[in-house]
């Protein structure tokens, strides 16, 4: 059996990777090469992902990983106002 | 009213896609199962006419779906974890809990195929899926890791091998059962993206670098469980050579690997390097062999 329909790679690269990680068209194709000559695209408020922010949102790399709580309390706060009570 | 209600099931038969629903909330999580989808139209199935051997074995292959769309609710929701832990913007974390939402309806979809197929429906596992994590990345590092392993790899790869099954199904219950999942898998492919294209561009050089040294064991990873390795057989195989299955969204276990085979060189490696992912792609194209 063989798959004789037209390659879906093309449009999953278009419909998925471009358009998610805001990436040109010229840089997906240097890249494809290994070359990549230019940078990623910024964001704009015309074609950029709604979902993403600007640039200088990303937290510090050197925050960790959170851990469990280490005082032990591990009872669930009851929304906003369980919340205000704890934070009082 | 209830006429009315009744109408509208029948005309859109996703609504009542809440087949495995138990409880009073059943109204609640229907619309859920709903989503925003085309209705599939069951009674035009091609099953009744299939030999029965072909329909075991759809049956079969439906009920392998039904386990591990249900457990892949787990990883995404330790992904949504990864994303708060990293301060990933909200917008992401609430896509990432559609996704498991979208798992659900899968899960439901497949029993419904399982059931036409004249099959015997397995019990929804109870293990939670663990993603890889190291604790001494740092958040971010850790969400793009967890982001490429889901939905950069995972999610993408299923778009694509989604896209060549629907592409030839000829069954109309398939082809619309696919175009589901399909529309759900473009959204979360495109989380895991959108979430590396935004963390990448203020990482430093640790970060993107300790993000690059996990892909090759990934691709090997995924590889191992879609078709196995030579001492261990895949543990599910949604895969057949009888050509007859392409008219009912089956592929070989070599179509598959081919397929992949192309994709990681062709989408996902590109996609990386373009995002700004430093990967080694001897070692990532390697893992593929």
């Amino acid at each position: 059996m063989s798959y004789q329909g037209r390659s879906p790679i093309k449009d999953v690269m278009r419909s998925v990777v471009l358009g998610a990680g805001m990436i040109s068209p010229a840089l997906i194709e240097a890249c494809a090469t290994n070359t990549p000559t230019t940078t990623p695209l910024p964001p704009t408020s015309g074609t950029a992902v709604a979902s993403t922010p600007p640039v200088d949102s990303a937290p510090p790399t050197e925050v960790v990983r959170p851990r469990p709580n280490p005082t032990g309390t591990n009872m669930p706060t009851r929304g906003f106002s369980g919340a205000a009570r704890a934070r009082g | 009213m209830l006429e009315a209600s009744h109408e509208l099931c029948d005309l859109f038969p996703a609504d009542a896609a809440a087949w495995i629903s138990e409880t009073p909330l059943r109204a609640e999580y229907a619309r859920f199962m709903r989503g925003f989808h085309r209705p599939i139209p069951w009674e035009k199935s091609h099953a009744p006419r299939l030999e029965p051997g072909l329909r075991a074995e759809l049956a079969r292959i439906w009920g392998e779906r039904i386990p591990t769309e249900y457990r892949s609710i787990t990883g995404f929701s330790t992904l949504s974890f990864d994303f708060i832990a990293a301060g990933a913007p909200v917008d992401l974390v609430a896509v990432c809990h559609r996704v498991c939402i979208d798992e659900l309806r899968h899960t439901e979809l497949a029993v419904k195929m399982v059931e036409t197929y004249g099959g015997h429906l397995p019990p929804l596992p109870r293990e939670i899926s663990s993603m890889p994590a190291d604790e001494s990345l740092t958040a971010v590092a850790q969400a793009c890791r967890s982001a490429i392993l889901l939905s950069c790899l995972g999610e993408t790869f299923a778009c694509t091998e989604l896209a060549m099954l629907r592409d030839r199904a000829v069954d109309p219950v398939v082809h619309g059962v696919l175009t589901v999942f399909l529309a759900d898998e473009i959204v979360h492919a495109r989380v895991g993206w959108a979430y590396l294209a935004h963390a990448l561009k203020t990482a430093d050089e640790r970060t993107k670098r300790e993000v690059a040294e996990a892909i090759p064991g990934y691709i090997a990873g995924i590889a191992a469980n879609l078709f196995g390795t030579a001492d261990k057989p895949a543990v599910i195989d949604v895969t057949n050579d009888d050509p007859r299955l392409g008219e009912h969204g089956v592929c070989s276990m070599r179509e598959e690997q081919e397929l992949y085979r192309a994709f990681v060189p062709d989408v996902f490696l590109p996609g990386l390097r373009a995002v700004g992912v430093p990967v080694d792609t001897s070692a990532a194209l390697a893992a593929l062999t």
